[in-house]
Formats: C-alpha cells, sequence, structure tokens
C-alpha cells in the first residue's frame, strides 16, 4: 500500500490527465445520454459552458501528440544534459560573442520559469559574463522554449510561432549589447560560479542518434500528416526510443529524466486546464465590439494597449498562449497579437520589482522601455506583413 | 553544523528543503537548517540555478534535487 502511496504523490499529474480525458471521451459520446449538452448548457450557463468547450478542445489528440514529446524533450534535456553544459558558456570565460548567442538561443533549452531566471540573471550579472549577457538571458529565457514555440505553432499558427521565435531572439541580443553598451563604464566583480558538468553515459552517435529520434517524435507528432500514417510513425518511433532508453541509459539516468519530465508536466499542467478553462469562460463575456474598437485594427496604439495588457497580467507559464488563442477569436488583428505574445512572458510588474530591486531603477526602465519599444513595432511591422 | 538550502520558494526548493530534513533525522544530527530566498546571498556562493545545498559554507549541490542517500554522505 505504501509503495502504491508513494507512486501516486510523485506521479498525480498522470492520474489528472488521465481523469480529464476519460470526462472528456464520455462527454464527446454523450455517454449518459440523459445530460443532453443544452441541458448542461442551461445548467452552468453559457460562459462557462464556453470555457468548458475550450477546454475539451484543448485537450484533443493532437494537443497531446505534441506535448507529450515536448514535455519529455524539455525532461530529457533538464536530467541528461544538465544546466551546466549551458551555463558554462555564460560564466565568464568564453568569447563575447559566442556568449551572446548562447544566452539568445540557450531558453530554447534551459527551462526556465521567472522562478529560476532570477539567480541565473544575478550570477550572470555579478559574476559571470555581465550585464549585457545577464539581459539577454533575462528576455529570451521565458519566452523561448520547446513547449511554447509547439503550443503556439499548434493552435495559433507556424507561420506566427516562427517569427515570434525570431523576433524575440533577435531581440534578447540587440537589448543585450544595447545595455551592455549604455552601461559600459560600470565594473561588476569578478568570481567563480558553481557549475555542475553533466555526466551523461551516451557518448558519440549513440547520443546523436538518441537525440535524432526524440525529436523526430516530436516533429512527427505535430506535423499535419494524415493521421493514420501519423500513429504509425509516432508508435514506430517510440518503440524505438524506448529501446534506446532501456540499453543505453543508466538506471540513475532512466529515473532522473522520469523525474524531471513528471516535475514539468505537473508544473505546467494544472496551471493550463485551469487557465484554457477560465480564458474560455471569461472572453466569452467580453462584449467583441468594443474589443474590436481598441485592437481589432494595426495601429500603433493597439500594439501598444496589447504590451501593456500583457505587462499588467500575470499568466503562469504558456497560459499565455490560450489566453491569445481567444483573443484572436475575439478579432484582434495579428500586429497586436504578436506584440501581446512578445510581451507577456517578458513584463510583469512582480518580475520588474524584483529586477528593479537587483540592478537598480534606472537600468530596469531601461530595459522595460526598450523592450516596449521593440515589441511594440514588431507587432505593428508584423500586422502590417502580413 | 549549518546547512543552508537556498531557493526562492519554487517547488523543488521545498523537495530539496524535506529531503535535508528527512537526512538530518535519519543522520540524528545536530544541525542548524536555514532557509535563504534572498537572491544575492546565492550570488555571494556562485549559485546559478536553484535549488542549491551549501553545508558549512560549501556549495554541495546546485540546479537540481540530489536523492536522500546522496544528502547523507554530504552530512557524514
Amino acid at each position: 500500500m505504501k509503495v502504491l502511496a508513494d507512486f501516486f504523490k510523485k506521479n498525480w499529474v498522470l492520474f489528472l490527465l488521465f481523469f480529464s480525458y476519460l470526462i472528456i471521451f464520455l462527454w464527446q459520446r454523450q455517454i449518459g445520454g440523459f445530460l443532453s449538452q443544452e441541458l448542461v448548457q442551461k445548467i452552468i450557463g453559457e460562459s462557462v459552458y464556453n470555457g468548458w468547450l475550450s477546454l475539451v478542445d484543448y485537450l484533443s489528440a493532437h494537443v497531446l501528440m505534441c506535448l507529450v514529446p515536448a514535455f519529455f524533450i524539455a525532461g530529457a534535456i533538464n536530467s541528461l544534459i544538465g544546466t551546466g553544459t549551458i551555463l558554462k558558456y555564460l560564466s565568464g570565460k568564453t568569447k563575447k560573442w559566442l556568449a551572446y548567442i548562447i544566452a539568445a538561443v540557450g531558453g530554447f533549452f534551459l527551462e526556465v520559469c521567472s522562478c529560476t531566471i532570477l539567480p541565473l540573471f544575478a550570477g550572470i550579472w555579478k559574476k559571470g559574463a555581465g550585464l549585457g549577457i545577464a539581459i539577454t538571458l533575462l528576455y529570451a529565457g521565458p519566452s523561448n522554449n520547446v513547449v511554447t514555440l509547439m503550443m503556439t505553432g499548434q493552435r495559433i499558427g507556424w507561420q506566427f510561432a516562427f517569427f515570434r521565435l525570431f523576433f524575440s531572439i533577435s531581440f534578447a541580443i540587440i537589448i543585450g549589447l544595447f545595455m551592455e553598451f549604455l552601461f559600459r563604464k560600470e565594473r561588476y566583480e569578478k568570481g567563480d560560479l558553481v557549475v555542475e558538468e553533466s555526466k551523461l553515459s551516451l557518448k558519440g552517435v549513440k547520443s546523436k542518434m538518441f537525440w535524432a529520434v526524440l525529436f523526430s517524435l516530436l516533429i512527427v507528432g505535430t506535423a499535419p500528416i494524415p493521421s493514420n500514417i501519423k500513429y504509425i510513425a509516432v508508435a514506430s518511433f517510440a518503440t524505438v526510443q524506448i529501446a534506446m532508453t532501456f540499453l543505453w541509459l543508466k538506471k540513475e539516468e532512466r529515473t532522473a529524466w522520469w523525474n524531471e519530465t513528471i516535475r514539468f508536466t505537473s508544473d505546467i499542467i494544472p496551471l493550463l486546464i485551469l487557465g484554457v478553462f477560465l480564458a474560455g469562460t471569461f472572453t466569452h463575456m467580453i462584449p467583441k465590439e468594443q474589443f474590436q474598437k481598441i485592437a481589432g485594427k494595426n495601429t500603433l496604439l493597439a500594439n501598444f494597449v496589447a504590451v501593456g495588457f500583457g505587462a499588467i497580467a500575470y499568466f503562469p507559464a504558456l497560459v499565455e498562449v490560450p489566453i491569445a488563442e481567444n483573443f484572436m477569436k475575439l478579432g484582434m488583428s495579428q500586429g497586436p497579437l504578436m506584440a501581446y505574445m512578445l510581451a507577456d512572458p517578458v513584463l510583469s510588474l512582480q518580475g520588474m520589482l524584483i529586477i528593479s530591486k537587483m540592478i537598480g531603477k534606472k537600468k530596469m526602465l531601461v530595459y522595460v522601455g526598450s523592450v516596449v519599444v521593440l515589441t511594440v513595432l514588431a507587432g505593428y511591422f508584423y500586422g502590417m506583413m502580413v | 553544523m549549518k546547512i543552508e538550502v537556498l531557493g526562492p520558494g519554487c517547488p523543488r526548493c521545498k523537495l530539496l528543503e524535506s529531503n535535508v530534513k528527512k537526512a538530518i533525522e535519519d543522520l540524528k544530527l545536530k544541525a542548524e537548517l536555514v532557509k535563504v530566498s534572498d537572491i544575492s546571498r546565492f550570488v555571494e556562493y556562485g549559485i546559478m540555478s536553484s535549488p542549491a545545498l551549501v553545508v558549512d559554507g560549501k556549495v554541495k549541490v546546485s540546479g537540481r534535487v540530489p536523492e536522500i542517500d546522496e544528502i547523507k554522505k554530504w552530512l557524514k
């Protein structure tokens, strides 16, 4: 019994997912019969019903097919590569240009939420590669990662997702360089940072195959191909992946990978479920015409309002995607939508307060100012382009 | 012995703290357990990724949650 209880305590998110799918499965097939959809709609009210429908839509099979591999990849990067491999490039001993690129792109491979980014930022600023690179990481870290990219592509559109990625990588470097230049006279203390090196037992060809198959699984699971071909491809890649995992990885590595994947899933899924439901419920209450008056056209003002909303409202990681999707359904123009998606993960009142405490008001205002200007402009030009 | 658990308050930091507590109980140690959430203290130790464990001023782990057995080795 104790083993079972421990298993449940560690892996409760799996049960949560299982029951959510069970309920949705029963719902879609109208099992029970007596609970007609019209009756449910009457009982819970139209807005809550709308929230429920967006949840059903979100937890559909094709979202699962792209999210599950993305979670496993994030878990594998964290447990098998380790943050140390990436962080050692930011400790101040690497060439500056390389450090900038690693900081801007590394966020894609580091699973960072706002809670882990701040110690990273403080360390790199004070003892590592300096202010510019720390700022680059601060900007790029929370907005780029495998899961967000997949989710944005799947729900909002692939062109949109790739432009968002492109914008945030380039802005991260631009803002970093700008701030390094502006505050070049300030010196920071040099020191040693603790970097834990990974000790992965996979090497050479084996390691390449392992990661290639893992990423293929993600691509095949997401690609718009006929579902019968997709299921066969996913099943065969998954079989190969499982075989490699059991043949090549040590037992501790397997456990570490599983634990990281589960931790990542339990951090994100419950908040995502709640976020999707609430976003669906509340956007149903927003009057469409008034919303379109503000955000329906691609103007500089609309882009600015979108960025401002992103800064004031705070949503947990990944919940910005269903929010943006609902805005799109309400008729938000593509430009402000891009501006919102670029600003929301980066700007939050709470984050600004903490950053200002660390680096001082002046630097914080320069940082926030450049983020606002660049995201508003990016949204505006993107909106004109599409 | 002074044991410090560094973390801004994320779930993993709480997990590390409870693992450390269990290790202390198992070994019946007399140790002072301190929780540190001030980020400037992280920088002093050179710690970039949380959670981290510092025993008597020495950084033992940073960026992951070690198992209880691993913690016991450092506390002995």
